[in-house]
C-alpha cells in the first residue's frame, strides 16, 4: 500500500477572548491510499481543526501536508495551497446544501464552476451517475431545502464525489441524523467508500462509528494525537489511559512496574491488590508508576475455585450490584475498597452480596502510563 | 398535599387572566398605546376627508382634498422626485454598504476596526448637520470640491452643486450606507460559513464563490433590507429639506412640511399627502414581511460556531481596500465634521484657505454659550437634555410592560397590543409629526409649545423600536423564573419589578441608549412641533442655518455632535461589557 496523505508536525492555535488556544499540537500521521481513516476524540480535541487544515479551510501555524506527491502545505518552504486548488471533496456537518439551487445544480456546481470544463452532456452524465451512487436519482429537480436530513446527507456526499477527488473528507456527517438513519448511513458509507476505493478521512466523536467504519483510527485528546492504528489494536492494546477510557470502558489498577521490558513483553505490577502480571503496549522501565487497564468483558467471575496459572490474575471481592442488560450482566465488584466492573454472560449465577473470585488473563491486562500530572504530583509528594 | 399544589397551579394560571392588577395594567396599556398610535393616525386620515381643517368649526365629508391633490401637477412631480430620490440613494447606499460589509466581515483587509468605528460614529451626526456640511462642501463658489476650479482655474463656479437631485441622492446614499452596512453584516454573520466552504471544496475560486453562492443566498436578505430602507426613505425630510427645498426640489416630506408651515397652513393638502406617504409605508412593510418570510425558507442550520474563513486579499487589494475605508471615513465623518468646525470658527463663511485664517475666532461659541445668544441656545440644550433623559425612560418602561403581555401573558388582545406598538414604524416620521401637530394645536392645546408635546410624540415614534428590543429579550427569560416568583407569593407587579425588570436590564440599557441617541438628534417631528419655547438643539441649528447665521448653526451643531458621540461611546462600552458577561 502506498501512502496517499501525509500529515506531519501539524500545529494550529487560535486567539480567543480567553487567550490562545492550542487546537492542534504536533499531529503527524499517514493515510494509506484507499484507506478509511478516522479522527476520533471528544469535542474540542482538535480533530475537526486537523481536518480543516487538510481541507485548507484553516491555515496551520506549522507543519507539512502532502497528498499523493503534491505538497499542499509546507511551513518550511512557505507553501500553502488554497482549498479550491486541492483535489478533495468534503461533506460538512451541516451538509452545507445550497438552498438556492435544486438537487441537480448542487451536484453540478463543482463541474460547472470548478477548474475543469465539461460539456453539458458530460456534466449531466456525471451528475446522474453521482446521484445514482447515493440513491438520489429521480430527485434531481427537487429544490434542495425540501430534502429530508438523510437525503441532504446523500446529496452532500454526491456533490463531494462528483469530480472524482483524490480524497474524501467527512466532518461528523452522521451526527445530525437520528439513531436508525445513522446506522443505515454508516453501512452505506462503508460500502460506498470501499467500492470506490477512495482515500477517506472521517471525523467523529462516536467510538462505534470509528470502530465499525475504519481501517485506521487516530485518537485525539486536547490537540494531541494519542494513538493511531487499526481499530482492533486501539481497543485491545490502548497505549494510554485516555485511549482506554474513551473507547469502550476499562478498569484501572494503579501501581509500580517491577521489571524493565520492551513492547509486548510481560511485567509484574505492584498494586494495592497485590502483584498483577500484564502485557505492555509500550516499553516500560522498572519503578515507573503505571496503570493496568482491564476491559469489563475480560473480567471473569467465579463462585467456585478460580483458575490458577501463570497466564491469569486472580483477585477476590464482594458483589455490590448486578444489573441485567439482556445480553450481559453488568456487575460491580468491590475489591479492596475499589469498584471493579465486570460484564459477564447472563447465564452466570451472580447475586448481590456474594463473596466472589475475579480473574482476568495476562494478555487482557494492558499496562498504560498514568497521567503525567499524577506522576509529577506523586513524586513531589 | 398534592391537592393543594394543583389548586395553587390552577389559580396561578387563571391568575394570568383574571388578576385585577393584570386587568388594570393591560386595559390602561391598550388605552395608552391607542392614544399614542391610533389617535394621531386616525386624525390625519380624518382631516384628509374634511372640508374644514383642524381647529375650524363645521366642515363636512369631502374627497376634494384628494381630487385637488391628484389634479395638482405638483403632486406627480413630488412622487417622481420621491421615487428617484429613494431609488438613487438606495442604490448608492447598497453599493457602499454591501461592499463594505463584505470587505470588513469576509476579507483580511487592514483597518477593519477603524472601518467599524467610522460606520458607528457616522450615526452621531444628525442628518440635517450632515446635509448642511455637504452644502458647504459642494457650494459652487466656496465648496472644497469646487475649489480647484474656482481658485486655480479661476472659474466663476465649480461643476458641483448641492441643490440638485444628484447631490441629494449622493448624500442620502452615504447616510444609508451605514444603516445598510449594519443590517447586511448581520446577514453575513447568520449565514452558515460551510455553504461557502463547500464551494471552495468543490474547487471553485473566491470570486466565483461570491457570485454563485454568497450573493444568491444573500439576495432575499438584501431584498428585505432594501424594502425596509425604502419604507424610511419615502418619509425622509432632513436631507431634501436642507439641500432640495432652497432650489424648489421637493419630495413628499418637504412638501408636507411646507404645507403646514405656510400661512395659512393647507391642512387638506398636507393630510392627503401624509395619507399617501403612510399608505406607501404600510405597503412597504407588508412587502418586507413577505420577503423576510421567503428569507426564512432559505435559512439553514448553522453547524459549529466556526468563524468564517477570511478571504485573503493580495498586497494591491489590501492597499485599495484600506484606501476605500479611509475614503469612507472622510466622506461620512471626517470631511463634514471638519467643514462644520471650520464654519463655526469664522463669522462669514469662506473656503478653508490660508488667507481665511485671520478671521478664525471662537466668537460663535462665545456668543451661544456666554454671550447674548446664550438664552436661546441654553434653552435648546435644556430641552434636548430633557428629551435624552425622559423619552428613553418612558419608552423603555412602556416597552418592557407591553413586551411582557405580548410574549408572556395569555391575555386576549395581546397581538393587537403588539401590532399597535409596531405601527409607528410603518408610518414616515413626517406623518407622525403632522399628526402630533394637529393634536397639539387642537386637542391637547395646553401642551402645544411645551417640550412635553415633543416628549409624547417621540415616545410614540420610538415605541416600535423599544418593543422589538424588549420582545427579543423577553423570549430569552425562562417562564419558570417568574413562575417561581409567583409561587413565592409575589403578586404580578412585584414579580415584574423584582424579577423581570432586573433580568431585562441589559437590553433595556441598550435600547435606552439607542432611543436617547435618536431622540437627541431627531429633527422632523421636533421642527413641526416647535414654537419659540420648546426648540431643541437640532431645531435651533435648522433655524440658525436658514436664518443665514451659519457660524452659530455650525457651533451648535458641533456641540450637539459631541453630545451624541458621548452617548454613542457609552453605548459601545455598555454593549461590549454586556456581551462579555454573556
Amino acid at each position: 500500500m502506498t501512502v496517499a496523505l501525509q500529515v506531519s508536525h501539524l500545529y494550529k492555535q487560535f486567539e480567543t477572548d480567553q487567550g490562545e488556544v492550542h487546537a492542534v499540537i504536533d499531529v503527524s500521521f499517514d493515510v494509506e491510499s484507499g484507506a478509511f481513516f478516522t479522527l476520533l476524540g471528544p469535542s474540542g480535541c482538535g480533530k475537526s481543526t486537523t481536518l480543516r487544515c487538510i481541507a485548507g479551510l484553516e491555515r496551520p501555524d506549522d507543519g507539512d501536508i502532502t497528498l499523493e506527491d503534491a505538497v499542499l502545505v509546507s511551513s518550511s518552504r512557505g507553501m500553502w495551497t488554497p482549498p479550491h486548488k486541492r483535489p478533495m471533496g468534503m461533506v460538512f456537518q451541516s451538509y452545507a446544501i445550497w438552498p438556492h439551487m435544486n438537487v441537480f445544480d448542487n451536484v453540478a456546481f463543482p463541474l460547472k464552476q470548478g477548474p475543469q470544463k465539461f460539456s453539458n452532456a458530460e456534466t449531466r452524465d456525471r451528475v446522474m451517475r453521482s446521484l445514482a451512487l447515493v440513491h438520489l436519482d429521480g430527485l434531481e429537480k427537487r429544490p434542495a431545502p425540501q430534502l429530508s436530513g438523510g437525503q441532504q446527507q446523500r446529496l452532500a456526499l454526491a456533490r463531494a464525489l462528483v469530480n472524482e477527488p483524490k480524497a474524501l473528507l467527512l466532518d461528523e456527517p452522521l451526527s445530525n441524523l437520528d439513531a436508525k438513519l445513522r446506522e443505515e448511513m454508516r453501512m452505506e458509507l462503508k460500502q460506498l467508500t470501499s467500492t470506490l476505493g477512495i482515500t477517506t478521512l472521517f471525523v467523529t466523536h462516536d467510538q462505534l462509528e470509528a470502530l465499525t467504519l475504519s481501517d485506521q483510527v487516530a485518537v485525539m485528546d486536547s490537540g494531541r494525537l494519542v494513538q493511531y492504528g487499526p481499530p482492533r489494536e486501539i481497543y485491545e492494546a490502548p497505549r494510554n489511559r485516555f485511549a482506554a477510557e474513551f473507547i469502550g470502558s476499562a478498569n484501572f489498577f494503579e501501581g509500580t512496574a517491577m521489571d524493565t521490558v520492551g513492547t509486548g513483553g510481560v511485567t509484574g505490577v505492584e498494586t494495592e491488590h497485590g502483584v498483577l502480571r500484564c502485557t505492555t503496549a509500550e516499553a516500560v522501565s522498572k519503578g515507573t508508576r503505571v496503570a493496568v487497564a482491564v476491559r469489563p468483558e475480560n473480567v471473569m467471575l467465579h463462585t467456585g475455585a478460580p483458575p490458577a496459572g501463570d497466564d491469569v490474575n486472580v483477585l477476590s471481592g464482594k458483589v455490590q450490584s448486578v444489573v441485567y442488560l439482556g445480553n450481559t450482566l453488568d456487575c460491580q465488584v468491590e475489591v479492596g475498597g475499589a469498584l471493579v466492573k465486570a460484564d459477564v454472560h447472563p447465564g452466570e449465577s451472580v447475586s448481590e452480596g456474594d463473596a466472589i473470585a475475579l480473574s482476568f488473563k495476562v494478555s487482557a491486562s494492558r499496562v498504560v502510563p498514568v497521567g503525567v500530572a499524577v506522576a509529577a504530583a506523586e513524586q513531589a509528594g | 398535599m398534592i391537592g393543594q399544589q394543583t389548586t395553587v397551579g390552577r389559580t396561578l394560571r387563571r391568575g394570568l387572566r383574571t388578576d385585577p392588577q393584570v386587568l388594570i395594567v393591560i386595559g390602561s396599556l391598550g388605552a395608552l398605546l391607542a392614544f399614542l398610535v391610533v389617535v394621531p393616525l386616525v386624525l390625519v386620515l380624518w382631516f384628509s376627508f374634511r372640508t374644514a381643517g383642524p381647529g375650524e368649526s363645521g366642515g363636512t365629508f369631502t374627497i376634494s382634498n384628494y381630487v385637488d391633490t391628484f389634479l395638482n401637477p405638483l403632486t406627480y412631480e413630488l412622487l417622481i422626485n420621491t421615487f428617484w430620490f429613494s431609488v438613487g440613494s438606495i442604490i448608492v447606499g447598497l453599493i457602499i454598504g454591501v461592499g463594505f460589509a463584505w470587505l470588513i466581515e469576509r476579507t483580511n483587509t487592514p483597518l477593519r476596526n477603524f472601518g467599524f468605528v467610522s460606520i458607528v460614529i457616522n450615526s452621531a451626526m444628525p442628518a440635517a448637520m450632515f446635509a448642511i456640511a455637504w452644502v458647504l462642501v459642494l457650494n459652487p463658489r466656496t465648496g472644497l470640491v469646487n475649489l480647484p476650479f474656482t481658485a486655480l482655474l479661476d472659474w466663476d463656479k465649480g461643476p458641483f452643486n448641492p441643490n440638485t437631485m444628484w447631490a441629494m441622492i449622493f448624500v442620502e446614499g452615504l447616510r444609508l450606507a451605514a444603516t445598510i452596512f449594519l443590517m447586511v453584516i448581520g446577514l453575513f454573520r447568520s449565514m452558515d460559513p460551510s455553504l461557502e466552504e463547500a464551494s471552495s471544496m468543490s474547487q471553485v475560486g473566491t470570486f466565483k464563490t461570491a457570485r454563485h453562492v454568497t450573493l444568491p443566498i444573500m439576495t432575499p436578505g438584501i431584498l428585505g433590507v432594501v424594502v425596509y430602507i425604502a419604507t424610511s426613505t419615502v418619509g425622509v425630510f432632513e436631507i431634501p429639506g436642507v439641500m432640495g427645498m432652497p432650489a424648489n426640489i421637493h419630495v413628499l416630506a418637504t412638501r408636507i412640511y411646507l404645507a403646514t408651515s405656510q400661512v395659512p397652513p393647507d391642512y387638506g393638502f398636507a393630510t392627503s399627502l401624509a395619507t399617501i406617504a403612510g399608505i406607501l409605508g404600510v405597503v412597504g412593510i407588508i412587502i418586507y414581511h413577505r420577503v423576510t418570510r421567503i428569507q426564512q425558507r432559505f435559512a439553514t442550520v448553522t453547524g459549529k460556531g466556526y468563524r468564517p474563513r477570511r478571504i485573503e486579499l493580495g498586497p494591491t487589494g489590501r492597499f485599495i481596500s484600506a484606501g476605500l475605508i479611509i475614503l469612507f471615513f472622510i466622506l461620512t465623518f471626517g470631511l463634514p465634521m471638519f467643514i462644520l468646525f471650520w464654519a463655526s470658527l469664522i463669522p462669514f463663511y469662506q473656503a478653508p484657505l490660508p488667507k481665511a485664517l485671520e478671521f478664525v475666532s471662537l466668537d460663535a461659541y462665545r456668543f451661544i454659550l456666554t454671550g447674548p445668544g446664550r438664552h436661546e441656545f441654553m434653552q435648546g440644550l435644556r430641552n434636548s437634555l430633557l428629551l435624552i433623559l425622559v423619552v428613553p425612560a418612558i419608552t423603555m418602561l412602556l416597552s418592557a410592560v407591553v413586551s411582557w403581555f405580548v410574549v408572556r401573558s395569555r391575555a386576549r388582545g395581546k397581538s393587537i397590543l403588539d401590532m399597535l406598538a409596531f405601527m409607528p414604524h410603518t408610518v414616515p416620521g413626517i406623518v407622525m409629526g403632522l399628526a402630533w401637530l394637529i393634536i397639539g394645536l387642537f386637542i391637547l392645546a395646553p401642551t402645544y409649545g411645551t417640550i412635553w408635546l415633543i416628549v409624547i410624540a417621540h415616545v410614540s415614534l420610538f415605541i416600535a423600536y423599544g418593543t422589538r428590543t424588549t420582545n427579543g429579550a423577553m423570549f430569552q427569560i425562562h417562564r419558570e423564573l417568574e413562575e417561581a416568583g409567583a409561587m413565592s407569593g409575589a403578586a404580578w407587579f412585584s414579580t415584574f419589578r423584582r424579577i423581570i425588570l432586573p433580568l431585562l436590564m441589559p437590553s433595556l440599557v441598550a435600547g435606552w441608549l439607542w432611543v436617547a441617541i435618536h431622540s437627541g438628534r431627531e429633527l422632523t417631528v421636533a421642527l413641526l412641533l416647535q414654537s419659540s419655547s420648546n426648540r431643541i438643539i437640532s431645531a435651533y441649528v435648522w433655524q440658525q442655518f436658514f436664518g443665514g447665521r451659519l457660524s452659530l448653526a455650525a457651533a451648535a451643531g458641533v456641540l450637539l455632535v459631541l453630545l451624541i458621540i458621548i452617548l454613542v461611546v457609552l453605548t459601545r462600552i455598555v454593549g461590549q461589557r454586556l456581551s462579555r458577561q454573556h
